[in-house]
């Protein structure tokens, strides 16, 4: 990854730590980790539970900070943001994928796809336009104005990654995005974001401890007591 | 848009709260709503008054007699017009609850007096000429589906005895809030004729005089000259312009008014609570939801703007719902309740939709407070993480 990071970063920590305090005790989840990402990686971290794999991703999402250390991604700093400036950060850089889809179930699954672009100036034909285009894209374009009850899981978490997909980001985060689904819905996503990966050179930074998930990336790295397995 | 859409879909997604948390207000916009019809039936009267009309009556009480001898000294005073006076003639129909606002007045004054007063003049002559007749509000007519021609037996509260009236006419008032419509009015002369065998002690009596005032004279001084007149004697008098006179009225029962005030306040905090459950509840089952928006990259403030508006789309619905009702309440209030017992005609005005809309706005705006407040503050990592 080194020789590839030293052109083109996309993700770089630098001796990020994130510790919690539970019943007075300090908890440390990341220990000084350093790493970067290339831009166009599709990289998996894997590790048990407890490992701080959630946590990394979210420090990387600029939706938690960490205790010390330096989160750059995107050329911006991040561990000095502040929480309304990280979620306009977030608006033009991140396109995260949850476990459980949280998609808005009083929304269509355009108007869930939709949700980001409220954020943007498009007009309502260009906001349209893009939401068709990501439904296409995750194959659900005939599956427009269905709520997510009328969906299946794995429909409901193509959703999910045209929801992130849409406002076209910088980069892709997914945490455990196949923990619900059966192996033919998981299989279905895990080509969805390898496709993204390759057709449209997406950064994927996805979070999983699954296995056969991982082996879908380009790059696996363990995350074991908040220390990073690196490459031999 | 999106977020629009968003914020009318979560106002409706839960039916059955909303029909409940909408219910809610709405009896309470039902009840504020009667409360200020009641308060502005009160004032009324004042906004209403005459200029030209002075009230005199005794003293020391509304409700001690000044003696039917005044009238001349009265009316010799200058810048006097017109001296009228008049009783309360309190009767009741079938029984007790049946009762309604009943007067005997000098007759040859009367019209003179309240201009008021809208009637057809058949019915008008029909009713000087029969001193044994009775003139009826519109509203006391249509209350026990009297017309003119009718024999009404009542029973005499203030005047003992039985008394048989015809109906010789239904009058509509130009000032309901100073001539109401749902009043009865006999002859003075004929209820103080009948006080000779009933209550001698009581006879050539009177309650208040309206001495009308002419054009352009100085109002101050003629009410100056009254009480001068009657200074030191038995019977002194207090005269007052009309608008004064109720207002003091209305001032005599300020406790009450006042009280009528707070239970109005009291009861748009109880909107408020009302609301301040059902949308607490609803952010708290939502927040997994908000910290996902938050996620994609929303603000606080979009976030407040979507409760925000969700509490004052339930609001302004319970508002709605609630002045929907207050129509036929009102009506019904004025016959049940008031049953014609006041002078007051029970109209909704626009004031009270006003109000009644502000006080909603008001209530949707504090019962967002707390939630948006909460929101405001809850980190990203906070909403993902909160188990509904």
């Amino acid at each position: 990854m080194s020789d590839a990071a030293m052109v083109d970063p996309v993700v770089s920590l630098h001796n990020v730590t994130k510790t919690y305090s539970r019943g007075g005790t300090e908890v440390s989840v990341i220990r000084e980790l350093s790493f970067v990402i290339p831009a166009g990686t599709f990289l998996a971290i894997m590790g048990p539970s407890g490992s701080g794999k959630s946590t990394l991703l979210n420090v990387m999402a600029g939706i938690d900070r960490p205790t010390s250390g330096s989160v750059v991604v995107a050329g911006t700093r991040l561990d000095h943001m502040s929480e309304g400036a990280m979620a306009r950060w977030r608006a033009r850089h991140i396109g995260y994928v949850f476990q459980t889809y949280n998609l808005i179930p009083v929304l269509t699954a355009a108007e869930n796809v939709e949700l980001p672009l409220a954020l943007t100036h498009l007009t309502r034909r260009e906001r349209a336009d893009h939401v068709k285009t990501a439904l296409r894209l995750v194959g659900l374009a005939d599956r427009m104005d269905h709520y997510p009850r009328q969906l299946s899981g794995g429909q409901e978490q193509r959703v999910g990654v045209a929801r992130a997909i849409v406002s076209d980001p910088t980069m892709i985060l997914a945490d455990e995005p196949t923990g619900n689904l059966d192996r033919e819905s998981a299989d279905d996503i895990l080509t969805l974001l390898a496709r993204l990966n390759r057709e449209l050179g997406k950064t994927i930074v996805m979070v999983t401890h699954d296995p056969r998930a991982a082996e879908r990336a380009q790059m696996i790295r363990h995350l074991e007591k908040g220390l990073l397995e690196m490459p031999p | 848009m999106t977020l629009l859409r968003l914020m009318l879909r979560n106002t409706v997604r839960r039916p059955v709260r909303l029909a409940l948390t909408i219910g809610g207000l709405a009896m309470v916009v039902l009840a504020f709503g009667l409360l200020r019809l009641t308060l502005d039936e009160w004032h009324s009267g004042v906004k209403a008054a005459a200029n030209n009309r002075l009230i005199t009556v005794h003293a020391m009480s509304d409700s001690l007699q000044l003696p039917l001898a005044y009238k001349e000294r009265m009316a010799v005073i200058p810048g006097v017009q017109l001296v009228h006076y008049g009783n309360v003639f309190g009767v009741e129909y079938r029984d007790a609850k049946e009762s309604f606002g009943a007067f005997a007045e000098h007759m040859g004054t009367f019209f003179e007096t309240y201009p008021e007063i809208l009637l057809n003049e058949s019915d008008r002559l029909a009713f000087l000429k029969d001193r044994g007749g009775c003139l009826i509000g519109w509203k006391l007519a249509a209350r026990f589906g009297w017309k003119v021609g009718d024999v009404i037996p009542l029973k005499g509260t203030t005047h003992a005895g039985n008394w048989e009236l015809v109906v010789r006419g239904i009058f509509h008032s130009s000032n309901p809030a100073i001539m109401g419509e749902g009043e009865l009015y006999v002859h003075w002369q004929f209820a103080n004729e009948r006080l000779k065998t009933t209550a001698p002690d009581r006879i050539d009596q009177v309650g208040w005089y309206v001495a009308t005032t002419a054009p352009g004279v100085n109002t101050r001084t003629v009410v100056a000259a009254i009480d001068a007149t009657f200074a030191n004697s038995f019977a002194e008098t207090r005269t007052e312009r009309e608008q004064a006179y109720i207002a003091g009225w209305v001032a005599r029962a300020g406790a009450l008014l006042e009280a009528l005030d707070w239970l109005s306040g009291v009861m748009n905090g109880i909107a408020a609570l009302v609301l301040v459950n059902a949308l607490a509840m609803a952010v708290r089952e939502r927040t997994r939801e908000y910290g996902v928006m938050k996620t994609l990259g929303f603000q606080p403030r979009h976030l407040v703007t979507l409760v925000l508006g969700e509490s004052l789309l339930v609001a302004l619905g319970g508002a709605l719902v609630g002045l929907g009702l207050l129509y036929p309440a009102a009506r019904l209030y004025a016959v049940m309740v008031a049953g014609g017992k006041t002078v007051g005609a029970y109209e909704i005005t626009a004031e009270t939709i006003w109000l009644c809309l502000g006080a909603m706005v008001l209530v949707g705006l504090l019962a967002a407070l707390w939630p948006a407040v909460r929101l405001s503050r809850m980190t990203t990592l906070e909403g993902l993480r909160h188990r509904g």
